[in-house]
């Protein structure tokens, strides 16, 4: 694939402590105050990324969507028997409705899409990206995000979707992505692969080396190991979901940290999710 | 590179299969009526699939006591139709990407009616397939689709959206076939969140109407296989000649009045198709119903194709509006329409609107070289989508 540079990145990461000023970021109050969380963080997230540019592309993804909201709009629902319902919290609980206030703030008619493959959402999103870095756009702005809500933690954990010792995260990180670098370019995109199904351990590792390998890369050239699931580690280990926790997007803050923290050489990023929703970044300072 | 329609598949209100689908097209048989599947406080027409979970899950040969989300059960009767339409043997090299915009809420919104009393209480089953993801997932499994599939949720345009990335990925090279479209079912969750907003029609909807009050919400899918030229196994039903994405930028739900983004996505579908705007011979609408979108769209019609307006129609007074799977199932439809020479009525229409003058095919049209369908998709979120299927070998 051609390479692609990270032009820009943004990152709100809640489990860090992460508080923005939202005041400052979205200061229509009036639309401020309709926002749900999610909607908050990911429209925040999202500008701060983009300022200054004009984007030819947004896209958006999400594991689960405004869980919030859609959990609101349900007790609605259950409460008042259909009457007299908020048809805002219904607006935000659909999918592509952090997209669509994207576009509203930025005045963009630009290309607008958002993907929602569980654990996958964000690769999906990648693919895309870099489908319309290839058709010749520029400045695409991609984002991963995700809330918790205390209710949907309790179901992962009767389902046996979280680990007993991972908590529970959320984030909303954004990258500009471009096929020409600037001064700001923190990093680029040599490839990224991904596989749905369950590995082992050795399957995982065997996997990576051919990645690896399919690039050209040694594995003493790879300075930094993002790891969002268990795998040989070369370089300097970095493990991101301490920090921002488990989620279908969390493989947007591995990306973020891993690309943030590369000085030089190569940096790796492996996420898993529900044991069968794996991908591969390969960074490149 | 072309990029052929080689397969079809649909479920909807008016059939199961595009034999019965097509069937009541011609006969005018709308499928919009009173809701039997749910229990709901609702008293709102909408286009049901007939068929129930217990007969899908036999028809499909699935064990009677799977817990399936519909979205994912009418998910798979359609895109095994158009699989085995095509000839299609799904491997690594095929990619399945799925639109939906309420995925498993349909069993979700039962498990949080227990849930919400005892956080210990509802059966897991009834929420395993909540996400999006769940029924895209679902059905790659039975297909055999092995590439990790792709889930896409942009509302009312979800499936022209797929439709779209199926023949970028074919044209980079990605793959060699998509099957793509969208599916999704009715429930509670999505019918209460219409309400609220005030635009479902209590009476049948009428688009392009001068009286029209609304939508009726339906469910369904519609998947396309879509396949290069070069592997060919027989005549495609048409080629994918253009599509464009845009957003409005102008309100979160509501569709500006000059109808901006849906002239800018239909211009740049044309544009990218190579077609000008007089050899557009039909298209099929987005036509919800509601006051907003159909003034829009016909504005944008109006400024598009002036006095060369081509004929055009709205299916949604037969199936009801099916949001995440109405662009795949009416696409079906258009390709149909190419490969068949034949345009579908525009049911519940008696008065032009006072704004446009604009009236729709309101009879089944046999239309000798028809060469071009526009299908527009709009939603929320500012979302507009364009196709245009034309014709394979003029």
């Amino acid at each position: 694939m051609q390479k692609i540079y990270i032009n820009s990145l943004s990152s709100i990461c809640p489990p860090k402590g992460d508080a923005p000023d939202y005041k400052a970021l979205i200061p229509n109050a009036n639309m401020r105050r309709r926002m749900g969380r999610m909607l908050k963080m990911g429209v925040a997230s999202g500008l701060q990324c983009a300022a200054g540019v004009e984007v030819e592309a947004v896209i958006t993804t999400t594991g689960l969507g405004c869980l919030a909201d859609t959990e609101k709009f349900l007790n609605e629902m259950l409460d008042n028997g259909g009457q007299m319902l908020n048809p805002t919290t219904f607006i935000h609980s659909t999918f592509n409705t952090l997209g669509g206030q994207l576009a509203l703030l930025l005045h963009s008619n630009a290309y607008n899409m958002t993907y929602a493959q569980c654990g996958h959402s964000f690769e999906n999103g990648l693919t895309d990206a870099a489908l319309l870095l290839g058709e010749g756009r520029r400045n695409v702005l991609l984002g991963g995000i995700d809330e918790r809500i205390d209710s949907g933690e309790v179901i992962e954990r009767r389902l046996g979707c979280l680990d007993s010792d991972a908590f529970r995260g959320e984030g909303a990180q954004f990258f500009l992505l471009d096929t020409a670098p600037t001064a700001a370019s923190a990093a680029a995109f040599v490839d990224f692969s991904t596989f749905s199904g369950k590995m082992s351990r050795e399957e995982v590792d065997e996997w990576i080396d051919r990645f690896l390998s399919d690039n050209g890369v040694v594995s003493g050239d790879v300075c930094l190991t993002a790891c969002g699931g268990s795998c040989k580690v070369r370089g300097e280990r970095m493990a991101f979901k301490e920090e921002c926790g488990e989620y279908p997007t969390a493989v947007a803050y591995g990306l973020y940290r891993a690309a943030s923290e590369l000085s030089e050489g190569y940096a790796l990023v492996y996420n898993c999710y529900l044991d069968r929703y794996h991908s591969l970044i390969l960074l490149e300072k | 590179m072309n990029v052929c329609v080689t397969g079809l598949g649909v479920i909807s209100a008016i059939g199961t299969g595009v034999a019965e689908n097509w069937e009541s097209l011609r006969l005018g048989r709308s499928g919009v009526g009173k809701i039997c599947h749910f229990p709901t406080r609702l008293d709102v027409p909408a286009g049901e699939v007939k068929v129930g979970n217990a007969e899908l899950k036999r028809l499909l040969k699935l064990p009677e006591t799977a817990v399936v989300s519909r979205t994912a059960l009418l998910a798979l009767m359609a895109a095994r139709e158009a699989v085995a339409d095509a000839g299609l043997t799904p491997d690594g090299s095929v990619a399945f990407i799925s639109a939906t915009s309420v995925g498993g809420m349909d069993r979700s919104e039962v498990f949080y009616g227990q849930f919400r009393e005892d956080n210990k209480a509802g059966d897991l089953a009834d929420v395993r397939m909540h996400s999006c993801a769940a029924s895209t997932e679902f059905v790659a499994r039975h297909l055999g689709v092995s590439r990790p599939p792709v889930t896409i949720s942009t509302a009312c345009s979800s499936a022209a959206n797929a439709i779209m990335l199926g023949a970028r990925m074919i044209r980079q090279g990605l793959v060699r076939a998509a099957i793509v479209g969208g599916t999704d079912a009715l429930c509670d969750f999505t019918l209460h969140g219409f309400n609220s907003l005030m635009i479902l029609d209590r009476c049948l909807t009428r688009p392009f109407d001068d009286t029209r009050a609304g939508l009726n919400l339906g469910e369904g899918a519609g998947y396309l296989v879509l396949e290069r030229e070069s592997d060919l196994r027989h005549e495609p039903y048409c080629v994918l000649s253009g599509y464009a994405n845009v957003n409005e930028a102008y309100h979160q739900t509501g569709s500006s009045p000059e109808g901006d983004g849906a002239l800018m996505a239909m211009e740049q579908a044309l544009r990218m198709a190579g077609v000008c705007p007089e050899d557009v011979g039909y298209v099929k609408t987005h036509g919800t119903g509601t006051p907003g979108n159909d003034l829009s769209e016909s504005r944008a019609m109006l400024r598009l194709f002036g006095d060369r307006m081509p004929l055009f129609s709205s299916v949604k007074p037969f199936i009801g509006h099916t949001l995440g799977a109405s662009a795949g199932i009416e696409s079906v439809y258009a390709a149909l329409s190419l490969a068949r020479g034949c345009v579908f009525p525009n049911l519940n229409f008696t008065t032009p609107m006072a704004e446009t003058g604009l009236s729709p095919v309101t009879e089944w049209t046999s239309v000798d070289g028809l060469r071009h369908v526009v299908v527009n998709a709009f939603g929320f979120g500012g979302n507009d989508s364009s196709l245009v299927f034309s014709r394979y070998k003029e």
